[in-house]
């Protein structure tokens, strides 16, 4: 009942906008809860992704890069999932995850760099802030703030003073063992040097606390493949599988750019994508973390409906994201935005909030569990 | 002895901050803004004209030198080897030979800036590689990003006029941006969009419409089936278009002269330059200052850099080293003022890499992100790691450095380090603070 009231706030005003959960006070929850935020960086094709499989428009537009009919997964009469998916449609018929339809807002920008600004910050499209959407939430107690990120920009994490980005654990643990024991203290004039001083601790106090944790992890029961994103997956379950006191993760898998030649390389992401997901889910099941665990995809726009002349598809608007996780009420949210009814640049008009996925994803880490 | 040495910098730390710069102050900071290190024989050079502003213009009117020729010259762009008639190891050795040029198109680079004469240019060659993006890795032909590079080179402190028309003439830029897909009948908005928001106007300034029209203008500017510019006509979108105000039947080389009117296309290249230079904190007075001269000039770069270099906010105490050096300043940077030309340069490439910076790879089209962003925790490590690797090596001359005034011959901003007897562990200690990351 309280989210479904928090979720009724949020749709009702989308111009000037309650964040309920940047205000009020979350539940207090015995454990901590990892929230893992994923980009899909340049831009991934909603339309490609969950397909409107029924919808002629859809095949008047897309023409060589359309995903036939025969081939899609069927969600519903109206909608179903790429067929490298195949993964992530197993999950939802679990009911662990959650498809949220024609993500947006208002006025959206097609520059890659502002508009994956205003997710990161949850912005309006006119305001520019500093600091990651993540950062303003009013956590309970119990829940750790250190973040870690694995790939990419710090994005939703950004100003956060206790995130730390590794790409290479043991190297990142062997080179922060040279540091020393000193702690340099932060009040400097000059802001270059301050920002220096502020990374050489994190790398200290972060190198400190995982290499004490990792030291006992132990192997996971389901191998990862070799490639980047699979490598940021494998060491996102050690991290959790160890207890490191990490609250936040970020990955992310690119590029979703597809200006080009669209079809194999996107099925190829999506495939990555679906796969690795399922094995995060697979080993912290078995490790028993799942039920903790809240995985969030985001990418800065969606597509152009109509493709380009590269058999590509120019930057768009509204797209979908996923949500899964072992404590989520998975099925279908928001509403598939209308081929019919395109705005002025031939775009999709968004039909939810992208802030009403932030809100679901934190709001549900701190429910009581789902039965 | 020890007792001196600290004494005589803490006596200097005292002065600094009491008198105004002098002109030995005012070229060392002048040299780690536009040079890639602090050379001595250069800062000697700069305070023995006894004028800074002198100097400046000596700098910026060094005579462009003919290039060597190289590799690269006669190189012809590799004939396209994906096709379905070529037989799979066909297609391996045209990736390998792709994947071995670009490599060596790198290490070109990377070596002629540690060894130039005229380290200026260089830096602003690399300054309108992260302005005017492209990267091999979508490019794929090494020829290609050669000649953008030497497009660069030579614009490098020249017209900004010229430059912009030539570069969406660009192979590279075409392919880069995908204007080569970009029809009468399917325009491609890709490079019309980069060129309002990221290469002229900045974002805010233009509109979707002029997106539209722009790319309508550009469309047609392509490649003939050598990678040469060629200029499509069946392809061009030649019918009236209105673009800021203006209407008639614009071309793309019409719509940059529209763009070049706009005193925001100042405002925002004269941003860029002062944010390279002067301070990461922009001031909007001296900004509009020095817009209104770099466009009363028609937009040449020299008489703008010097009221930039020369400016009472360039030499400000406030600003003085506090900017943090870019991974190719590090690594150039350092090898340079260390005479070690013969360091292997396919490391140098791999720790830049790894300090996120990748030459001829920008990560997008926004470049690379300049200031603070360079360091984190992971490329934090990667910087003090090369720094030491380097200083274990025995082909660095050790004697060619000077003991009594090692700290300040490396660090930007006076600082207390407690020498070490050993004149090795005393650089070793002097590079890993964390002083020496900023200039």
């Amino acid at each position: 009942m309280k989210r479904r009231t928090l979720l009724k706030l949020v749709t009702l005003s989308s111009i000037s906008y309650p964040f309920s959960i940047f205000a009020k006070k979350l539940n207090e929850v015995n454990k901590n809860k990892h929230i893992i935020l994923i980009e899909l960086k340049g831009g991934n094709d909603g339309l490609n992704t969950i397909i409107p499989y029924n919808d002629p428009l859809y095949y008047k537009y897309r023409k060589n890069i359309a995903i036939s009919k025969n081939k899609v997964l069927k969600i519903n009469e109206d909608i179903a999932f790429h067929p490298a998916l195949k993964d992530l449609k197993n999950i939802y018929d679990k009911k662990e995850l959650c498809i949220f339809q024609g993500l947006g807002y208002e006025n959206a920008n097609r520059s890659h760099f502002r508009s994956i600004e205003i997710w990161n910050t949850a912005s309006k499209h006119h305001e520019y802030l500093d600091t990651g959407w993540i950062e303003n939430v009013n956590f309970p107690s119990t829940q750790n703030k250190n973040a870690v990120v694995l790939s990419g920009g710090y994005g939703p994490l950004t100003a956060s003073d206790s995130v730390i980005k590794i790409s290479n654990i043991s190297k990142f643990l062997k080179q922060a063992k040279k540091f020393g024991a000193k702690n340099y203290n932060k009040s400097y004039k000059n802001n270059a040097l301050g920002h220096i001083l502020k990374i050489q601790n994190q790398i200290k106090d972060g190198s400190k606390s995982l290499s004490k944790k990792l030291k006992n992890a132990k192997e996971l029961k389901f191998p990862f493949k070799k490639n980047n994103f699979a490598k940021q997956s494998e060491l996102l379950c050690k991290l959790i599988n160890a207890n490191a006191n990490i609250g936040f993760y970020k990955l992310s898998l690119g590029s979703f750019d597809t200006h080009q030649y669209q079809l194999k390389a996107h099925e190829k992401l999506l495939h990555n994508l679906s796969t690795n997901l399922n094995l995060i889910r697979k080993n912290l099941l078995h490790s028993g973390e799942w039920e903790n665990t809240i995985i969030m995809t985001y990418s800065e726009f969606g597509r152009r409906v109509k493709i380009n002349s590269s058999k590509g598809t120019d930057h768009g608007t509204a797209s979908v994201q996923f949500v899964l996780g072992g404590n989520i009420q998975g099925g279908l949210k928001g509403k598939y935005p209308s081929l019919n009814n395109l705005d002025d640049n031939y775009d999709l008009k968004y039909t939810t909030h992208f802030k009403e996925m932030y809100e679901f994803v934190i709001s549900n880490s701190f429910q009581k569990k789902v039965s | 002895m020890k007792n001196t040495l600290i004494q005589i910098i803490f006596i200097s730390v005292v002065l600094s901050q009491n008198t105004f710069a002098s002109i030995q102050q005012n070229c060392k900071h002048l040299l780690l803004r536009t040079s890639f290190s602090l050379e001595k024989k250069e800062l000697n050079n700069c305070v023995k004209t006894k004028k800074y502003s002198t100097y400046v213009k000596q700098i910026l009117n060094e005579k462009q030198l003919p290039l060597k020729e190289n590799h690269f010259d006669t190189l012809k762009v590799l004939p396209k080897k994906i096709g379905k008639k070529f037989h799979i190891n066909e297609k391996k050795a045209y990736r390998k030979n792709r994947k071995q040029e670009n490599k060596l198109l790198q290490k070109w680079w990377l070596e002629k800036m540690i060894t130039t004469k005229d380290p200026l240019r260089e830096k602003m060659t690399l300054f309108w590689h992260n302005h005017f993006t492209s990267s091999y890795k979508k490019v794929k032909q090494a020829k290609l990003m050669y000649n953008q590079n030497q497009l660069f080179r030579k614009h490098a402190l020249g017209n900004f006029r010229s430059l912009l028309h030539d570069i969406i003439k660009d192979p590279a830029m075409i392919i880069y941006l995908d204007n080569k897909y970009n029809k009468k009948s399917h325009p491609n908005e890709n490079l019309s969009r980069e060129l309002l928001e990221l290469f002229t106007m900045g974002e805010g300034n233009y509109n979707e419409y002029d997106v539209k029209e722009l790319a309508r203008g550009l469309s047609g500017y392509s490649i003939d089936k050598n990678f040469e510019f060629k200029f499509k006509k069946r392809f061009h979108d030649s019918s009236g278009k209105t673009f800021f105000n203006t209407s008639g039947y614009l071309d793309a080389d019409d719509m940059i002269d529209i763009i070049l009117q706009q005193k925001q296309t100042s405002v925002y290249i004269v941003t860029k330059l002062y944010k390279e230079f002067v301070s990461y904190t922009s001031d909007k007075d001296e900004i509009l200052r020095l817009a209104k001269i770099f466009k009363e000039d028609n937009y040449e770069l020299k008489p703008l850099l010097y009221e930039m270099l020369t400016s009472k906010h360039f030499l400000s105490k406030n600003n003085a080293s506090d900017m943090i050096k870019s991974p190719i300043e590090l690594v150039v940077g350092t090898l340079r003022s260390l005479n070690y030309t013969e360091f292997n340069k396919q490391q140098a490439l791999f720790y830049t890499k790894k300090m996120n910076q990748e030459l001829f790879a920008p990560p997008n089209v926004k470049g690379w992100t300049q200031g603070k962003a360079w360091i984190d925790s992971s490329t934090f490590l990667h910087r003090k790691d090369f720094l030491q690797k380097l200083i274990r090596s025995d082909k660095i001359d050790y004697a060619l450095l000077d003991y009594d005034t090692l700290s300040d011959d490396f660090l930007a901003m006076t600082t207390v380090i407690r020498p070490h007897k050993s004149k090795i562990k005393y650089l070793n200690k002097i590079l890993q603070s964390p002083v020496y990351q900023l200039k």
